[in-house]
């Protein structure tokens, strides 16, 4: 069923042969209402597509971001990509194509509900649309809904148009215009007044098919009191082409909520020679719009050729939290142009920033960074560290935070450091009796702790073991 | 703006050549050719990563070409030793009242087509009197050179181009002060672009002070630009007492080993000035040194802007550079932008930035007001420790004291609301 790479220090770089259903090549008004269409839309979404359209064709390739980006051909990308159904209502699991079970299985993801030990619920999203969701009638059971966002706009139309595109309107940035067109399927989480979600939620991206490219939109709300922990992982197959991927994910947190977002990115990140890979280009933002509330960011990013990535918090309600927890791993060829933006609006907000890069061969890892303190943020208060790895003498680290205060009351600190591993800590670790390898290992471990320890335990063994993994032979 | 000011120049080149002709051909030459490079570079807008914060277009006086020959009879007041003063009258150079010390000497003006910007590059294009000074070989000041640049009625509304250059030469050491005033009216508008260069050659020792002290009305644009050989040290230190728009470009190459340089600054700003440093310190080969501590106060409607480019590159192994930038808002209607920001492309290096934005302590104020102290007085007590830690980096004694009474002028100024 599945061809894989030999010779390959990715694993999931393997290819499943399914049968697809695709739409033509190229972006086209008539593609974009065939997507809407497919969905069986109502007409105020497709609307939408159409506005984000229109717009998307006024907008230039941004600049700014210290990346080398090749030309994107968006007329030779397909827009749609979507395994076929053996049935076209999938009601149960029972029904789903057992290739695609046995693919996720393969990357670790059991779908098959009584198989699975920890209490994870996933939602597993192929190319352009999303398989299965599991464990959803024990999240009915307390209020919870999980499920795609395809299925939300039918099912609960009311709360999607209310929310969609509030926290990045489709006018944000290019990528967030051609999203917001073309988006195929995505997560949809809502949580009820006071409920603590009793099941960590998960959704696990995959991108199978040639020349598509994935844009999925990820909507989350956390009504008052409530509290919801959610994961994200994502792997591509090995190929010589580069694929684009631009999603949106939008949090949304009332009074006293607390939504705690973690990402272990993993898209497959080219070669040695710096062939292929994903190009990521993600647009993540959170509101928190109550009292109190509070959204945090944590995400290990390891895979993809181009990463172009900023998880922000809009720090609306007074005394609302935002933090940033990031570990960004280049090797090879990889360029990561990555951080946050923390926008305090509201009274007494509070915002922490821990970013850990580490470069080696031939990458260059950017950190970016925004902390904006408006006039009505009285008592705001920002902490921002931001350390840098070199492994190798071609790597490159670079910081670029920015610091906008306009208000006298607020506290700003903000402090980096660049280093490589030094010759005591080696020869210390080393004169234990362990090898080059496994001293350099734990001392990038001991580098990332900060972070690693607020990914949720089942990610953070994940996180440990790809790191490892990446930096196998890039040791030099 | 920008459109003025091109048609301004090149309506006038040939009268700003004209008043070259003092200069040698290939200097002609070289400055008719900045004239076209400047025509294609043009004013950066805000949409430019280095001029985000930073409105310069805005209030610029594009009338430069109409440089007048005004040159002051008086000796300035801040004068520290007359042994040694170099003065410049609206941009002029003026040989009568200047003095050079033992060991100094003019050269021919320094030809260059490698411009730091776009207004390095206008600079050289009309400035008619650029100065080029010699510290020779094993020369040893124990007195500083004062650096003055004095604008009066004449300069309103047009551009002042001072342009120097300093060599130093092997193991030659000297401090300069070098400050930018008005004559007494402080409602006078135009603008200065100034730019010093300095080539520090192997072993020699620089201190550069630069005070901006202009009328609050002005525009300052300058460019400190320092080139740094093999085991030579400069140290660089700006102080901006606050004006219109002031916006200082640092810019050290530190291009050999063992080359060290520390550059410090402090902008104390007031009701709608407006203050943009921006420093860049090229770390280019192994163990070269860089150590910096910007400091701003910002009170009434100010605004400040700090920017912070370390760059290591491939080949500086075993540098060390450390920066850092703090700041303190003192009312609410001040706003601070700052951007420290490491580039680092060789692997064993240590770097490390740093940056605050904060108010006076509650519990400081109190432990002074609870001594009896004035509110009002233990705040000013505060902000000068603040601001005093970049005036002790100042090495030469008579330099840091003038710079201490400047300060402290300033500060019991009534106009310094808190």
């Amino acid at each position: 069923m599945s061809t894989d790479v030999l010779n390959s220090d990715y694993k999931y770089g393997f290819f499943t042969d399914i049968e697809t259903e695709v739409f033509p090549k190229g972006l086209s008004e008539e593609i974009v209402r065939m997507i809407s269409a497919k969905k069986e839309e109502p007409d105020w979404l497709l609307d939408y597509r159409l506005k984000a359209f229109k717009h998307w064709k006024t907008l230039a390739h941004p600049k700014w971001a210290k990346l080398t980006i090749p030309e994107i051909d968006y007329e030779d990308l397909y827009y749609y990509s979507a395994p076929k159904k053996k049935n076209p209502t999938v009601g149960s699991l029972d029904e789903i194509d057992p290739e695609l079970l046995a693919t996720f299985a393969k990357l670790g993801i059991p779908l098959n509900e009584q198989k699975r030990i920890s209490g994870v619920a996933v939602d597993a999203v192929f190319d352009s649309v999303s398989v299965a969701t599991t464990h959803k009638a024990d999240l009915e059971k307390v209020g919870v809904i999980f499920c795609s966002i395809s299925e939300a706009v039918k099912e609960r139309p009311e709360l999607v148009k209310k929310y969609l595109g509030t926290v990045v309107p489709y006018s944000d940035n290019f990528y967030a215009a051609l999203n917001a067109a073309v988006f195929s399927d995505g997560s949809f989480v809502y949580i009820p007044k006071g409920v603590r979600c009793p099941l960590d939620l998960s959704t696990y991206f995959r991108i199978n098919a040639k020349e598509t490219g994935q844009f999925e939109r990820t909507l989350i709300i956390a009504e008052e009191n409530s509290f919801v922990n959610y994961l994200e992982g994502c792997t591509a197959p090995q190929r010589d082409e580069n694929q684009l991927h631009a999603a949106i994910v939008e949090l949304i947190a009332f009074d006293n909520a607390e939504i705690k977002y973690s990402t272990v990115q993993n898209w497959y990140a080219g070669d040695k020679k710096g062939l292929g890979g994903i190009y990521n280009f993600v647009t993540k933002r959170g509101n928190c719009v109550g009292v109190n509330s509070k959204i945090s960011w944590t995400q290990v990013e390891a895979g993809s050729a181009i990463t172009w990535k900023y998880p922000s918090c809009n720090l609306i309600g007074d005394g609302s939290e935002g933090a940033f927890y990031s570990v960004a791993l280049t090797n090879n060829f990889m360029q990561a142009d990555t951080g946050t933006k923390m926008i305090h609006i509201g009274k007494n907000t509070k915002s922490t920033i821990i970013s850990k890069g580490i470069s080696a061969e031939q990458s260059e890892n950017n950190y970016r960074g925004l902390v904006k303190i408006m006039p009505s943020a009285t008592g705001a208060r920002n902490y921002s560290q931001c350390d840098s790895m070199l492994i190798g003498d071609k790597a490159q680290a670079n910081t670029f935070p920015y610091i906008d205060v306009k208000n006298s009351s607020a506290i700003v600190e903000h402090e980096a450091s660049t280093s490589k591993i030094s010759e005591e800590q080696l020869f210390y670790l080393k004169s234990r009796g362990l090898s080059e390898e496994k001293c350099i290992s734990m001392i990038v471990n001991g580098f990332c702790k900060d972070v690693f320890k607020e990914l949720p335990l089942e990610f953070s063994v994940e996180a440990v073991k790809l790191i490892e993994m990446k930096l196998e032979n890039s040791i030099g | 703006m920008q459109e003025i000011i091109q048609v301004e120049l090149f309506k006038n080149s040939e009268a700003v050549l004209k008043k070259a002709v003092h200069l040698s051909p290939s200097y002609q030459a070289a400055m008719k050719n900045a004239q076209l490079n400047f025509k294609i570079l043009g004013i950066p807008s805000k949409k430019s990563e280095d001029w985000k914060y930073t409105n310069i277009a805005k209030n610029l006086s594009p009338r430069f070409y109409e440089q007048k020959v005004s040159l002051n009879q008086d000796v300035p007041k801040l004068i520290i030793d007359k042994r040694g003063m170099i003065i410049f009258n609206n941009g002029i150079f003026n040989q009568f009242l200047s003095v050079l010390p033992e060991g100094c000497e003019l050269e021919s003006p320094e030809l260059t087509s490698d411009f730091y910007d776009t207004f390095d590059t206008l600079n050289f294009a009309v400035a008619i009197s650029p100065l080029t000074l010699k510290i020779k070989k094993n020369t040893t000041l124990d007195f500083p050179i004062t650096i003055v640049h004095l604008i009066d009625e004449t300069a309103v509304n047009k551009m002042v181009s001072p342009r120097l250059t300093i060599k130093v030469e092997d193991h030659a050491q000297v401090s300069f002060l070098e400050y930018f005033t008005s004559s007494n009216n402080s409602t006078l508008q135009y603008t200065t672009n100034a730019v010093t260069h300095f080539f520090l050659k192997q072993n020699s020792k620089v201190e550069h002070v630069k005070i901006q002290l202009e009328a609050q009305s002005a525009i300052h644009i300058g460019l400190t630009n320092a080139n740094v050989a093999r085991d030579a040290s400069f140290q660089s230190i700006t102080l901006d007492f606050g004006i219109l728009t002031s916006r200082h470009n640092l810019n050290i190459d530190l291009n050999d080993t063992g080359a060290i340089t520390s550059a410090h600054g402090l902008f104390v700003l007031k009701k709608l000035d407006h203050a943009d440093i921006f420093s860049t310190i090229s770390h280019k080969l192994p163990q070269t040194t860089s150590d910096q501590l910007f400091k701003g106060i910002l009170g009434g409607e100010s605004h400040g802007v700090f920017t912070g480019k370390i760059l290591i590159l491939k080949d500086a192994q075993k540098s060390a550079s450390s920066q850092l930038n703090k700041n303190l808002i003192l009312s609410k209607k001040a706003h601070i932008d700052t951007r420290p920001q490491l580039l680092v492309h060789a692997d064993d290096v240590k770097c490390s930035h740093g940056a605050t934005v904060g108010q006076l302590s509650k519990e400081e104020e109190f432990y002074l007001e609870s001594r009896g102290i004035s509110a009002e007085r233990a705040k000013k007590m505060l902000c000068l420790g603040f601001a005093m830690d970049v005036l002790q980096k100042i090495e030469n004694s008579s330099i840091k004291l003038m710079a201490e009474k400047l300060l402290l002028d300033n500060f019991q100024g009534n106009d310094f609301e808190i």
